[in-house]
């Protein structure tokens, strides 16, 4: 499968828009994150925790997919491939697991918000649930900067397939003009 | 496709493969494979990191040491239930 240029050129437009989208949200969601765990009023966490699950709801989940789907897309419709350089394969596997780390933190993100909401007085033992919202989205904003990284820079390196195409590629005798 | 061309798409060039990947030119015009193959360093460090860190979530788990563990939801779950009911 090739793109049309005019193709890929919308494909990686979609592309870094839901990447960076779901950098951005992820940058947001752990700034609220810190909010909740140091903040001792309980107006401010109760919001914080509503404002969270609303986030991951509406924009982290739905943008943790559509990367996974526009990444495949660009990269095996263009000479790239998908498995053809180790920086793409490290892309697709951070996404990956990515996107499944962020659908195990969607129902501790929903306890949270419903017990800070619901509760008269705020439970005293989220704590540990606290901190771990926080130190996730720290490492989901880690790996969604290195994914970043890693888009721009394109470090060198092609696995032994990518080789093996580039050779196949090479030794294909050049179109003669007739 | 030309440099511009290739720039504005973000494609691999073949003078890009070549400068990447220890491909060059010679004198005479044949192109030769001085490449080396091997798996890059920054790979195989990121393996390394990747690896060291599913060990130490493993051992942190296995210890119960692991920060905020899926315990804890059962717990707030129970807290919410006392709270209403």
């Amino acid at each position: 499968m090739v793109l049309t240029p005019g193709l890929r050129r919308f494909m990686l437009t979609l592309h870094i828009i839901f990447a960076v989208g779901w950098l951005g949200a992820v940058a947001g969601f752990w700034a609220l994150a810190v909010v909740g765990m140091t903040s001792h009023d309980d107006q401010t966490v109760r919001s914080v925790y509503i404002s969270m699950n609303v986030i991951t709801r509406f924009i982290i989940v739905p943008l943790s997919f559509a990367p996974l789907l526009t990444g495949p897309i660009l990269s095996l419709g263009t000479p790239w491939g998908l498995i053809r350089h180790y920086w793409i394969l490290a892309k697709l596997f951070l996404t990956v697991i990515s996107t499944l780390m962020m659908q195990l933190h969607v129902q501790p993100i929903d306890l949270l918000a419903n017990a800070t909401a619901k509760a008269a007085v705020l439970p005293t033992n989220l704590h540990d649930i606290q901190v771990q919202m926080v130190i996730a989205s720290a490492l989901a904003l880690l790996v969604l900067i290195v994914e970043t990284a890693l888009a721009v820079y394109k470090p060198k390196g092609m696995t032994s397939y990518g080789w093996r195409k580039q050779d196949e590629q090479r030794a294909q005798p050049y179109p003669m003009d007739e | 496709l030309n440099k511009d061309a290739a720039l504005i798409i973000d494609v691999p060039l073949q003078s890009s493969y070549d400068r990447l990947y220890g491909t060059h030119q010679c004198i005479e015009g044949e192109i030769t494979m001085s490449q080396n193959r091997a798996t890059p360093r920054w790979v195989k460090i990121s393996i390394v990191i990747i690896i060291t860190f599913i060990v130490l979530i493993v051992i942190l788990h296995l210890t119960g040491n692991d920060f905020g563990s899926h315990m804890n939801h059962s717990t707030l779950e129970l807290g919410i239930g006392r709270l209403w009911f």
